[in-house]
């Protein structure tokens, strides 16, 4: 018998496959797709304390190996959320974790007390890295002061499984994650989409209203698995690792390279079934290479556990 | 679910019809669409069709080749397989009382209104630059009031310039924004209008908020979950 669990905070994962946010919907579409008592789960979509319209078309554009998206964390508000879309998750058996995406720590705080009093909520994933809301891609994660004011006073909202969504973008983001750590956080989700853009050359202008996009998709893999190993090794905390990955390989990889499991985005989109597909790929993967535990295999780059 | 290429047919104007075998039974209502994967071993997204005629086990589409996608879709062998989401998108259930109804298509937009046609004896307005569409026309055995830009096989002109030559109470139409837009400002707003819409689509399952198409009161909606088939009136085409 293969142990596929990973734990994360008071969350145990049956596999350590979990959907991206964004790519995820909320979560009923996903689970159409794939297996509930297969997977490790997902993460919905961001929900913002007020309603975001999100950003006018395009919203997509195709890059070679990837995705540029600019959608603009659309979504109804976190009343509509609670009213609307929470009732939906609570017959799904797999890990359910709400991106939570604050533009203050009031907000934060507003919705963290919000959710508390709501069931079938494993986790919340704090998303502070959305590239998506100002014409030059900044947001909270790029400034360390303004990051560190908003993880502070979060753990004592909850005892529900916490992690912090942090951006490849800003170097700032190993810092905010030490500090998230000390503040008690269970986890860091990285990395978000890379800043990019594109340019229609017929208009001379740029493909997106919003000018930058975020980068996702095989593209930006070798850079997130880079990324993650060094938030490896300045973390102790799990590391839910993601970028790229679409291959069972790509999942292992990210594990011996520091993470304690994987989110899935742009490949979803492809792939629907992929979360299932590579839940059982691993399987199979630890049964030929004699591995009991999949969790022996987080971190053996250095030679040491995790 | 995999799809097998039985037979295809090209047009001229650069457009293929391509006939399908599904490996698993589809039950495709009308409005539907398939999202197809592009052949090779490059990580893309699927590109969506508009489902021209289907049955228990076989589909069809029409593509007009515009770039990378349609190219290497439309080059496939008979025989040749590939994967698909079939089928896809928001049922188009209001009955159809095909004596008011005038349906109207612009270019490569006769794929979305095929299916609603297929065996009526319906009212088609259809309208492109220069006759490129007529061997089309002629092969699936169409006879729309035919109008082109240049006038080369029809009335010269815009679609939207006879609309009223017609008696009907709902419209269904497929094509550019710009004549979708024009629909809706020539036409009165007691009169039904569906469009059927077309955004960039990534997922085509709702996962991703990708396909956002505006509507007048600010708000978006899914083209592929909630369309294509939408109502033409609330859209902005600007
Ligand atoms: C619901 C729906 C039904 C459609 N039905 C038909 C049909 O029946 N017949 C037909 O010929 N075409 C149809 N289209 C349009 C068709 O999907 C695009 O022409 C095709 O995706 C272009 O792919 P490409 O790689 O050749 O072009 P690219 O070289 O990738 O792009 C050229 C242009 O095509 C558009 N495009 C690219 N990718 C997509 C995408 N994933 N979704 C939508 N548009 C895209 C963009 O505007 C882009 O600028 C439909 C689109 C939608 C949304
Ligand atoms: C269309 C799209 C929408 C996304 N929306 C969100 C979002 O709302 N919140 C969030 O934290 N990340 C969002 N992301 C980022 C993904 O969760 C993920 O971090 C990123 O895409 C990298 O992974 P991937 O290469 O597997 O897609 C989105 C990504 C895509 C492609
Ligand atoms: S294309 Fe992803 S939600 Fe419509």
């Amino acid at each position: 018998m293969i142990d596929q669990k990973i734990k994360i905070g008071q969350t145990v994962l049956k596999s350590p496959i979990i959907g991206a946010s964004g790519c995820s919907g909320w979560g009923p579409e996903l689970i159409e797709y794939n297996k509930q008592d297969i997977i490790g789960g997902f993460v919905t979509k961001s929900v913002t304390l007020n309603e975001k319209i999100g950003n006018d078309s395009p919203r997509i554009k195709e890059v070679s190996s990837g995705l540029l998206n600019s959608i603009g964390l659309e979504n109804g508000g976190l009343d509509y959320f609670i009213e609307n879309k929470l009732p939906l998750l609570k017959d799904i058996d797999c890990a359910k974790f709400i991106n939570l995406a604050p533009f203050t720590n009031e907000e934060i705080h507003i919705m963290i007390n919000k959710l508390e009093k709501e069931t079938g909520i494993d986790g919340y994933e704090i998303n502070i890295s959305c590239p998506n809301i100002r014409k030059d891609g900044f947001n909270i994660n790029s400034n360390v002061k303004k990051s560190v004011n908003l993880v502070k006073d979060i753990r004592k909202l909850t005892k529900r499984t916490l992690m912090l969504k942090l951006s490849p973008a800003f170097n700032e983001s190993f810092e905010i994650a030490s500090i998230a750590e000390k503040e008690g956080f269970d986890g860091i989700t990285f990395t978000n989409t890379y800043l990019g853009t594109a340019v229609n050359i017929d208009t001379g202008k740029f493909v997106f209203k919003n000018k930058v996009a975020g980068l996702s998709g095989p593209a930006i893999k070798p850079i997130s698995l880079w990324n993650v190993y060094k938030m490896a090794n300045t973390v102790k905390i799990p590391i839910i690792g993601v970028g790229g990955i679409r291959t069972i390989e790509d999942v292992i990889e990210f594990m011996m390279i520091g993470a304690s499991a994987v989110q899935i985005g742009t490949a979803l989109l492809v792939e629907p079934t992929i979360l299932t597909d590579i839940s059982i790929k691993l399987k199979e993967y630890c049964k030929e290479n004699h591995i009991e535990k999949i969790r022996d295999i987080i971190s053996t780059i250095n030679g040491e556990e995790k | 679910m995999k799809i097998k290429l039985k037979n295809s047919k090209q047009f001229t104007n650069n457009t293929v019809y391509m006939m399908f075998e599904t490996e698993k039974m589809i039950d495709v209502k009308l409005g539907q669409f398939v999202n197809i994967s592009i052949p090779g071993d490059e990580f893309t997204l699927r590109r969506p069709f508009s489902i021209v005629s289907a049955g228990k086990n076989k589909f069809s589409v029409l593509i007009k080749v515009i770039g990378n996608g349609t190219q290497k879709i439309t080059n496939m062998k008979i025989g040749e397989s590939i994967d698909a989401l079939i089928p896809l998108g928001q049922p188009f259930d209001k009955t159809i009382d095909y004596k008011k109804t005038l349906f109207i298509a612009g270019g490569i937009g006769i794929a979305g209104i095929l299916r609603f046609i297929e065996n009526q004896n319906a009212q088609f307005l259809f309208g492109d630059i220069n006759g490129e569409y007529k061997d089309i026309m002629d092969y699936l055995k169409i006879e729309p009031t035919y109008i082109n830009e240049s006038g080369k096989t029809g009335k010269k002109g815009f679609v939207t310039d006879y609309i009223n030559d017609f008696e009907f109470n709902t419209i269904i139409a497929c094509g550019p924004k710009g004549m979708l837009k024009s629909i809706k400002e020539k036409t009165d707003k007691h009169i039904d209008f569906y469009a059927i819409c077309e955004e960039i689509i990534a997922c085509g399952l709702g996962l991703c908020g990708g396909c956002a198409i505006k509507y007048d009161d600010g708000s978006f909606g899914k083209v592929c979950v909630d369309g294509p088939v939408l109502n033409g009136r609330r859209i902005n085409y600007d």
